[in-house]
């Protein structure tokens, strides 16, 4: 068995980063780019890594790096500017889901996720990695940089913002019925 | 409240119950973009993770005369 540390982080958390990855950017091929960078820094960067936090929110925080990297660049490629991108403030915007990746979804799954995309990129963020991936207020703290206060209020008005979008849709439907 | 309506708690059980997206790659393909991507050239743990299934394969060879081990250019060959 190799256990070295590609292989030891590919069978602990892979899946779990793709996972992460392809829901923030909903794209499968942008997902295993995403992916491929991932590793590239954890290989480059592992003898940085002070183990301070566990390999679990090291990883992650890496991933998420390369995710707002990647939607800045694809924020300066679609203004043609040099603005900054304040993930913490915009919308991240992610491309259309595979049909595939699609089947699996209920209908009540695909309009959350759906106002998902209204939210922004931080609170995108938190809802991902505390509902989607299980991860816990201090795990998500840990990767995000944050308080777990801030977590938890990001959270918050998350799910407020994500019911306020939901109930008109809710309500539309019943009238129908 | 009626049950068509997306309290939080219902909400937070769609949440919880997203589908799982996995990546339908392999181990493989992953290590062979790795070996291919020029800025990690000599990276030494990329060199350890390719290295030591070769190791553990020429034990294997040991005890099963015949199979094919694994090298660098297999994996790339994948």
């Amino acid at each position: 068995m190799n256990d070295s540390v590609f292989h030891r982080l590919y069978d602990a958390y892979h899946q779990d980063v793709f996972q992460f990855l392809i829901y923030l950017v909903k794209n499968r091929t942008l997902a295993e780019d995403l992916a491929h960078e991932v590793y590239v820094r954890v290989l480059r960067s592992y003898d940085q890594f002070a183990g301070n936090s566990s390999e679990k929110t090291w990883l992650f925080a890496i991933a998420k790096n390369v995710a707002i990297d990647h939607f800045r660049k694809q924020a300066v490629r679609q203004k043609h500017s040099l603005d900054f991108f304040d993930w913490e403030t915009e919308q991240l915007h992610s491309t259309t889901p595979s049909p595939e990746d699609m089947l699996q979804a209920s209908d009540e799954f695909i309009q959350v996720e759906s106002a998902l995309e209204k939210c922004t990129g931080d609170q995108k963020m938190v809802i991902i990695m505390r509902y989607f991936q299980d991860l816990s207020i201090a795990e998500t703290a840990q990767i995000l940089d944050w308080t777990e206060a801030k977590v938890k209020t990001t959270q918050h008005r998350a799910i407020k913002f994500l019911r306020q979008q939901l109930q008109p849709i809710k309500e539309q439907e019943a009238k129908r019925q | 409240m009626t049950h068509k309506q997306f309290d939080d708690e219902h909400l937070e059980h769609v949440l919880h119950n997203a589908p799982k997206l996995s990546d339908h790659r392999s181990k493989e393909e992953l290590l062979n973009r790795l070996l291919a991507d020029a800025r990690l050239q000599d990276n030494v743990h990329l060199q350890e993770a390719i290295q030591q299934p070769i190791e553990d394969e020429q034990d294997q060879q040991d005890h099963s005369a015949g199979q094919e081990p694994t090298t660098r250019s297999k994996l790339r060959q994948m």
